[in-house]
């Protein structure tokens, strides 16, 4: 069979063209591959950046951190630990304010470290002073805690959704 | 009789001007869409990296400067009641939520000036924090009380350093304990103002909203006559304010109850009277002594 010149000149342009579309749809897939994994660092980092953040931010919260003669101390309080959660549930604008203030977090817990005869021992029991439920990623800081005599140390954990 | 080859070549040139046209169009709208993509995503970081800034300000005491690479437009609105939200370059927002930030509603620039100041009621309730950029003009006139602009940082300072007509707000004081004249122009406040015995100022502020309505509200201490100078947003950001007095009111009362053995009723029922701002001044000198007393007798209230 034989083929006429116009009809060869168009098969061989229809070939270019859909050379040219595949290395166009290869070079996109690889492209967006790239972008998408660069946005999902960029996540990462900021989620990073932001949950770190939160907890500096709780730290120095003044419904939690220790002051003594109007001075704030660079611990966290026992007493206002023990009481925070009953702070937060205290009314419905509340604990609005408190689940806008801590966006996505679960849960926050302190984990006691306990000094045994010059060892040091995690307690196991978590001290809750936001709700727990569910599970998710952990960011922690290590913290101190005033009580007004004696000093404990201990690890500030958040849970996030 | 036909001219086929005449056929061929302007049916060559017709496809190779839709193909050529189909493809430039893709590759400019491929290109719009990504730079349209990217901006979005850095005015998401810029609004997501402030946001913890803010957070990491509030923790301190503090006067810094915050440096962009190009010039950026920053609007800081208020979004009903309690809400304030940050928006970068018109594109991203970014709810500010528990940060009390107060600055003009709009800030054009490549660097912004940022401070932080503690209000105390005499316990600390908060850090607010103010920004504005260095084209900003503020002027004070009337009574304005002793060491207001003095104790602010030196890049603040110079803000103040303007003509009346060119300021961008003024900010009329009277030394007087009667409530002030809230008939302002827009881009005036007026603040009635005393001092009382712990050298604190208090009184109150009166100015004008977006919508032209006046408002008239109570304040105790310096960090409140800042927030009304440097924010636009004092009026709509007071119910946070009001709500973060009441948090730290209800955090010392239960602290207070789980004390045992020391007097603590004179402490407990001078908070507990302190109800709102308009009262701090009544009890702000009793809440002090009475938890120095309650120091020195063991028991640590604040």
């Amino acid at each position: 069979m034989y083929f006429k010149k116009g009809q060869l000149e168009i098969g061989i342009t229809m070939m270019t063209l859909l050379v040219f579309i595949i290395l166009l749809i290869v070079s996109l897939v690889f492209y967006f591959r790239l972008a998408q994994g660069n946005i999902k660092e960029t996540r990462q980092e900021i989620l990073d950046e932001k949950y770190s953040g939160l907890l500096d931010a709780l730290i120095n919260l003044p419904e939690l951190r220790y002051s003594l003669s109007g001075a704030e101390k660079n611990c966290l309080d026992a007493v206002k630990l023990n009481n925070f959660k009953i702070i937060t549930k205290d009314s419905l604008d509340r604990s609005e304010y408190y689940n806008n203030l801590l966006g996505d977090v679960n849960a926050i817990w302190i984990d006691k470290i306990i000094i045994e005869n010059g060892n040091v021992k995690e307690e196991t029991s978590k001290e809750e002073i936001y709700s727990i439920k569910g599970e998710g990623l952990i960011y922690s800081s290590p913290v101190s805690i005033c009580n007004d005599d004696k000093f404990e140390a201990g690890k500030l954990n958040i849970q996030i959704k | 009789m036909y001219n086929k080859k005449g056929i061929e070549i302007t049916f060559s040139w017709i496809f190779a001007i839709i193909a050529g046209t189909l493809i430039f169009l893709f590759f400019v709208g491929f290109a719009a869409e990504n730079m349209d993509l990217f901006g979005k995503l850095t005015a998401m970081r810029v609004s997501e990296e402030m946001n913890s800034a803010f957070t990491g300000l509030k923790t301190g005491l503090v006067s810094t400067s915050l440096s962009f690479n190009k010039e950026v437009k920053l609007q800081f609105k208020c979004i009903g009641e309690k809400k304030e939200k940050l928006i970068v370059g018109y594109r991203s927002g970014k709810n500010l939520y528990d940060n009390l930030v107060f600055s003009p509603e709009e800030l054009n620039g490549n660097e912004f000036l940022l401070m932080t100041k503690s209000w105390n009621v005499p316990y600390k309730v908060d850090n607010f924090i103010f920004i504005s950029d260095k084209n900003r003009k503020f002027f004070l006139d009337g009574d304005v009380p002793d060491g207001l602009i003095d104790n602010l940082p030196d890049d603040f300072k110079v803000l103040f350093n303007t003509l009346k007509g060119n300021a961008n707000k003024i900010v009329n004081f009277v030394s007087s304990g009667s409530k002030c004249d809230n008939t302002v122009n827009g881009n005036e406040i007026n603040i009635n103002y005393q001092k009382d015995s712990s050298d604190n100022f208090y009184g109150t502020i009166c100015g004008k909203d977006s919508k032209g309505t006046s408002w008239a509200l109570d304040f105790y201490g310096d960090a409140m006559i800042y927030a009304a100078i440097f924010g636009d947003q004092f009026d709509c950001l007071y119910p946070l304010m009001e709500e973060k007095f009441k948090i730290m009111r209800d955090v010392y009362l239960q602290k207070i109850s789980s004390i045992t053995g020391c007097d603590k009723g004179g402490l407990q029922s001078a908070i507990t009277n302190m109800d709102t701002i308009n009262k701090i001044q009544t009890y702000f000198d009793s809440i002090d002594t009475k938890n120095k007393a309650l120091i020195g007798e063991g028991c640590n209230v604040f």
